[in-house]
């Protein structure tokens, strides 16, 4: 038995409990890693690290899809680990984050080191200056601009267990902002508007017309853009040039009378765009995968902006990116609503849903707790609504619309 | 890749070694049979290296669309013989004893443009049954290919009871004997023809962007509006196509209709596609290097023969040379995790 050929499956199952247990993880070994929420996983993998006795432990942007508690969770562990006398080299684009745990920071910008000191001799000013090579006054330029007509009116949505009685109005001109812990539903709202997800009851109108959407072509045709949350899974085509990538939602208005393609005007549509958004890139024909994630948003952005949508719809439109790149994706964000485009934004980050937000729809596992406007929106009552219990939130509903 | 079409500036070495690599190898190639062997290098031979690949070409041109959109599609070389026998037995000489369709002389003569059709479109039906699976149900294509392969196969031996369907009209023959100009055989003419149209499809129509897209990143074809399923019908539909066309000229060439027609030539197409840069990654590729890979393949193989390689011996330096051209590929666009 004792033989190195075979897997001792009781040790194996005993030695991972004890793992989880040491770290204060309740999860079950059995369980199967597709069945835990992503902060769980996250768990794993830290557990992972430590069952092989790692001194140094990188971790990657690793709280972009926690909740607060998880986030608290996290930290707790990292500090167990750093007693231990584990090292710990922690990526994130999040400052908070760095003032809380870290204890060096090194700053990186385009490829190169520009800094490193101890966090206490560091301050978010310095930090970002650091950054972006320059001040940035501005994260969120939040324009003013009119709000007017409904463009979208959603009634009682529901899309099977994953969420239901969704209403809100859409105007033009305004940014509604989509709030919520990971996993309250937000994401599949837009999916189901979008086409992408089963709409199983409510009504989408849309400038007074009911609208049928069952797939991303029908939703493409009333006018509506979709900034999906996974980059990587759902937007880029990496192996594909940035011009095509920038083109391949408005295909249809580059065949020319004989079916054929006009390659021409879609080389200068995606330099004018190129140029128009700054997206960095050696050239229209480099391939999208070679750029930096905060150029792969921009393509992204240049691909909705070219279908000239009228209800634009973007999901964590800064996961992931720098934050130059973040204050530029937000000063397009808010442009487009100057434009007179109806615009609903899912994030996680508290201060962009602030800064950004005419108002503010909150969701709490699959139903809408309230919708909040600029003025009432601070992070507390927003958190509040987040985190409701079931039984609250009749009322709210009413008063929401 | 796919930009060929509208990159053409800045001269880039590196690029252009790894771009043209196959090319490289091809003039190599050709320089060393030539050279072993100076009956390599004459007009002749080169029409008779592309008249024996271009059944094999067409069913690679077909397979491409099918690779580009990351599927693959094995039913060719069965949906060949299938249009083979299917279209050889309405054309049957009546004076053959032992008619497929014995019903063939109580009825006028069917023109062999029907005959024609009638195996393109049996031949056909079986990529949009493939499409439809792959679109619809979500299996593997290597799986749905594997399943109408086989079905493709067994419909053909039984339809002829594995008998081989001869005795065909002149004017059915013509079609695959007759040659352009009097030197280039009709099913080279096809296959140039029909390589051109897939540059066209490929390179120039809506169709063949969604297939880059589709093949470059399912998901994100679908969230762009991209009817993902109708561009997969239309590629499976696409490779059938061009199937059935080679199992129709290479019967009316060789005057008989053959159930075990085109076994293993859905490998030899998608090796020549994989060769040629269509990348089973999906969402690369050409059909210029489609072309290439055509002729590479084609010229080792007459190469070889001419040289009087060992048949043994010429199989494995084919599978070699098929390894390492792809591993090069690899190299040059590696997909990005």
């Amino acid at each position: 038995m004792k033989a190195k050929v075979f897997v001792d499956h009781k040790q194996l199952y005993r030695l991972a409990r004890e793992t989880l247990q040491g770290l204060g993880i309740d999860i079950d070994p059995y369980e199967k890693m597709g069945n835990l929420t992503v902060a769980k996983m996250q768990m794993v993998e830290i557990a992972k690290a430590v069952s092989q006795d790692a001194s140094i432990i990188v971790m990657d942007e690793p709280t972009s899809s926690l909740t607060s508690i998880e986030v608290a969770q996290l930290f707790g562990m990292i500090r167990n680990l750093r007693e231990k006398g584990v090292s710990i080299i922690y990526i994130s684009h999040k400052m908070e984050e760095i003032f809380k745990i870290c204890d060096d920071v090194t700053v990186f910008r385009d490829g190169q080191m520009v800094g490193s000191d101890l966090v206490s001799n560091m301050d978010v000013t310095k930090l970002i200056h650091l950054m972006v090579g320059r001040d940035l006054d501005a994260m969120f330029p939040k324009i003013d601009c009119p709000i007017t007509d409904v463009v979208m009116e959603v009634r009682d949505l529901a899309s099977g267990s994953r969420f239901s009685g969704i209403s809100f109005d859409l105007r033009r001109g305004e940014i509604l902002g989509f709030a919520g812990l990971v996993g309250a539903g937000r994401t599949e709202v837009l999916e189901t508007l979008f086409g992408l997800r089963t709409k199983t009851a409510g009504t989408i109108t849309i400038n007074g017309k009911v609208a049928e959407i069952s797939r991303p072509s029908d939703a493409l045709k009333h006018g509506m853009a979709m900034l999906t949350e996974d980059r990587r899974g759902t937007g880029i085509i990496p192996v594909s040039s940035v011009a095509s990538n920038i083109v391949v939602a408005n295909l249809k208005q580059y065949v020319r009378k004989n079916g054929l393609i006009n390659h021409r005007k879609i080389a200068s549509d995606a330099k004018e765009y190129i140029k128009r958004i700054e997206i960095k890139t050696p050239s229209k024909d480099t391939l999208i995968q070679d750029l930096s994630g905060g150029n792969q948003q921009k393509v992204l952005v240049a691909r909705w902006l070219l279908t000239g949508p009228d209800i634009l719809f973007v999901d964590e439109p800064t996961r992931g990116i720098d934050v130059g790149a973040k204050a530029e994706i937000h000063s397009l964000i808010t442009k487009m609503a100057g434009e007179g485009k109806a615009i609903i934004m899912v994030s996680s980050e508290m201060p962009e849903i602030l800064g950004m937000c005419d108002r503010v729809l909150v969701m709490h596992e699959g139903r809408q707790t309230g919708i909040l406007d600029r003025c009432d929106a601070t992070q507390e009552r927003i958190m509040e609504f987040a985190t409701r219990t079931d039984e609250e939130t009749g009322e709210t509903q009413s008063q929401a619309i | 890749m796919e930009s060929n079409a509208i990159s053409r500036r800045r001269f880039n070495a590196k690029g252009f070694i790894s771009k043209y690599a196959m090319y490289v190898i091809l003039i190599v190639l050709i320089a060393i049979f030539g050279f072993a062997e100076p009956a390599f290098f004459t007009g002749r031979n080169f029409v008779n290296i592309l008249t024996s690949e271009s059944s094999r070409g067409l069913l690679a041109l077909g397979v491409a669309f099918c690779i580009i959109t990351r599927g693959i599609d094995l039913s060719l070389g069965s949906v060949m013989a299938v249009s083979s026998v299917f279209s050889a037995s309405l054309v049957q000489k009546l004076t053959y004893s032992t008619l497929i369709i014995p019903g063939l002389v109580n009825i006028p003569p069917i023109p062999a443009w029907a005959a024609v059709l009638f195996g393109l479109v049996v031949g056909t039906s079986f990529g949009v049954m493939n499409g439809l699976l792959v679109a619809y149900t979500k299996i593997h294509p290597f799986i749905a290919t594997l399943g109408s392969m086989t079905i493709a196969r067994g419909l053909a031996l039984l339809f002829t009871n594995a008998y081989p369907v001869p005795m065909l009209r002149e004017d059915f023959t013509i079609i695959g004997q007759g040659s352009l100009f009097g030197f280039l055989p009709n099913i080279v003419c096809i296959f140039l023809l029909m390589a051109i149209i897939a540059n066209i499809l490929l390179n120039h129509t809506k169709f063949g962007k969604n297939m880059f897209a589709v093949g470059g990143n399912i998901d994100a074809a679908r969230a762009s509006g991209i009817n993902v399923e109708r561009t997969l019908v239309l590629a499976y539909t696409w490779s059938s196509f061009c199937a059935a066309l080679a199992g129709v000229m290479v019967t009316a060439r060789s005057a008989s209709g053959i159930a075990s027609l085109g076994e293993g030539y859905e490998l030899d197409g998608i090796a020549a596609a994989t060769v040629g840069g269509v990348s089973q990654t999906g969402g690369v590729g050409s059909i210029v290097g489609c072309i290439g890979g055509i002729l590479v393949l084609g010229v080792i193989n007459n190469g070889l023969l001419i040289l009087g390689v060992s048949p043994y011996l010429q199989k494995i330096i084919k599978g070699a040379i098929i390894v390492i051209a792809v591993v090069f590929d690899m190299r040059k666009v590696a997909r990005k995790k």
